[in-house]
């Protein structure tokens, strides 16, 4: 544990050092400032609470979108496990929805439904819903023919088996999702608000492009990293250690 | 009272069973014996009403136990809770009983992949037996055993069979367990399938 740290502690410090030369490579802070100068700026935009404001703006939006699409694409790819025949018929819409571009999607949702928060968060979940159904989908798939038949020798009511039986056997599909997800969402989230809101961090990063100040965006773009990572390390991780600590015993 | 009345079974074009006539009742223990492949667990999968798609009539009570050729246990809940999950009626005292009569009441907070395959099998065998079943199945329930787990896993059956004495289908492909546990055997054989006697 303790070198899996050092590890991660010397590959951060690479990534600055890497950082560092560049910067000094270009010598050009429009181009590519130097990670300290980026420190009196970020405490600024943290004081003056624009940077707290844009961060939770982006968050709201990310929860709710994942919220959403783990729930969607849970059910559907759940049924879908269970059943060929839905299977079959839902199997093209799932094909075209993979294809589908995010930027095609999401302007489509502007367009139809209005540039509000609806259409935003419509937008990032429609295009994560088909990956985490097609990985649900395959995890039912998956499940144990004989502990499916052994819910059935004892009776188990449809609440207890999907409890007991089904979400466990789920639970590595899930996680695969989870964490894919909130990857990709994030992402999906800054061009919908690049597009289309007026808060959060894509729009602070667009606003940062248009006056070609490189160092906020970089501000941005490292401060919602950073959220992310805080997300994966305390929430994504211990959640999928829970889930698997029976095979470790 | 089991009663299997002109059952078949196919698997699309394939037909595995045909026209297979069996009837048993409480206390008693039948045998089915017969090639790897016949058909064997196919029958006591439609008997335990896992597998409902059949030509003929079945008649099984509610209350089975079943042990499937793997031990089936689920490696995500502990050793107890592997049985009182399907006996939700049931208190906890129960399953710490039955834990008792298979020697793995000192296992009762451990994970199933924790215990050794003797010790896994005897926990599928507490949770046939548990909350008293009216019929038991046993499908080729001591695979993979050394001789000597094999004996204790047979002796067991025994002991647990005399105490509850539900009504008993034995699917196995070795003869000898078939005579020492059975009142009747009976021989899968052909394909399709048909059910003949074995004389005692």
């Amino acid at each position: 544990m303790t070198r899996k740290i050092a590890i991660t502690l010397v590959s951060i410090l690479a990534f600055f050092a890497l950082w560092m030369v560049l910067a000094a490579l270009t010598n050009d802070p429009q181009v590519l400032p130097r990670p300290g100068s980026l420190l009196k700026p970020f405490r600024a935009e943290l004081l003056s609470g624009e940077l707290p404001y844009h961060l939770a703006q982006t968050l709201i939006r990310v929860v709710w979108a994942f919220a959403l699409a783990m729930s969607l694409g849970m059910v559907l790819g759940f049924v879908m496990g269970q059943s060929e025949r839905i299977n079959d018929w839902l199997d093209p819409w799932l094909i075209v929805f993979l294809n589908l571009p995010a930027l095609v999607l999401i302007v489509l949702c502007y367009l139809w439904i209005g540039l509000n928060e609806t259409a935003a968060i419509a937008a990032v979940t429609l295009n994560k819903v088909p990956n985490v159904a097609v990985l649900i989908r395959e995890g039912t798939r998956a499940r144990s023919p004989d502990i499916d038949a052994l819910a059935r020798v004892y009776h188990m009511t449809p609440l207890r088996r999907l409890v007991h039986i089904d979400l466990p056997q789920l639970a590595p599909y899930i996680a695969a999702a989870a964490r894919s997800g909130v990857a990709v969402i994030w992402k999906i989230v800054l061009v919908v608000e690049l597009l289309g809101r007026s808060n959060g961090v894509g729009f602070q990063i667009h606003l940062y492009f248009q006056l070609f100040d490189v160092g906020m965006v970089l501000i941005y773009a490292f401060s919602f990293i950073a959220v992310m990572l805080l997300v994966e390390w305390g929430l994504l991780q211990p959640w999928e250690r829970a889930t698997r600590k029976w095979r470790v015993a | 009272m089991i009663a299997v009345d002109g059952l078949s079974k196919s698997f699309g074009d394939l037909d595995v069973l045909q026209n297979i006539s069996l009837s048993f009742g409480k206390g008693e223990t039948v045998a089915i014996i017969g090639k790897s492949g016949v058909g064997k667990s196919t029958l006591a999968r439609i008997i335990a009403g896992v597998d409902k798609s059949y030509q003929g009539r079945v008649s099984a009570p509610d209350r089975i136990g079943y042990v499937f050729q793997e031990p089936t246990l689920l490696p995500w809940r502990r050793v107890l809770a592997n049985l009182t999950l399907f006996h939700p009626d049931l208190p906890d005292d129960t399953a710490r009983e039955m834990l008792a009569r298979v020697d793995l009441d000192n296992k009762a907070s451990q994970w199933p992949r924790q215990l050794s395959l003797g010790q896994q099998r005897r926990l599928a065998l507490a949770r046939a037996f548990m909350g008293d079943p009216e019929l038991l199945l046993l499908d080729e329930p001591y695979t993979s055993l050394d001789s000597e787990t094999h004996e204790d896993m047979l002796a067991l059956t025994e002991t647990l069979i005399d105490q509850v004495r539900p009504a008993v289908l034995i699917v196995t492909h070795n003869t000898l367990e078939a005579t020492r546990l059975a009142q009747r055997t009976y021989e899968l054989r052909g394909s399709p399938a048909t059910l003949q006697t074995v004389p005692a």
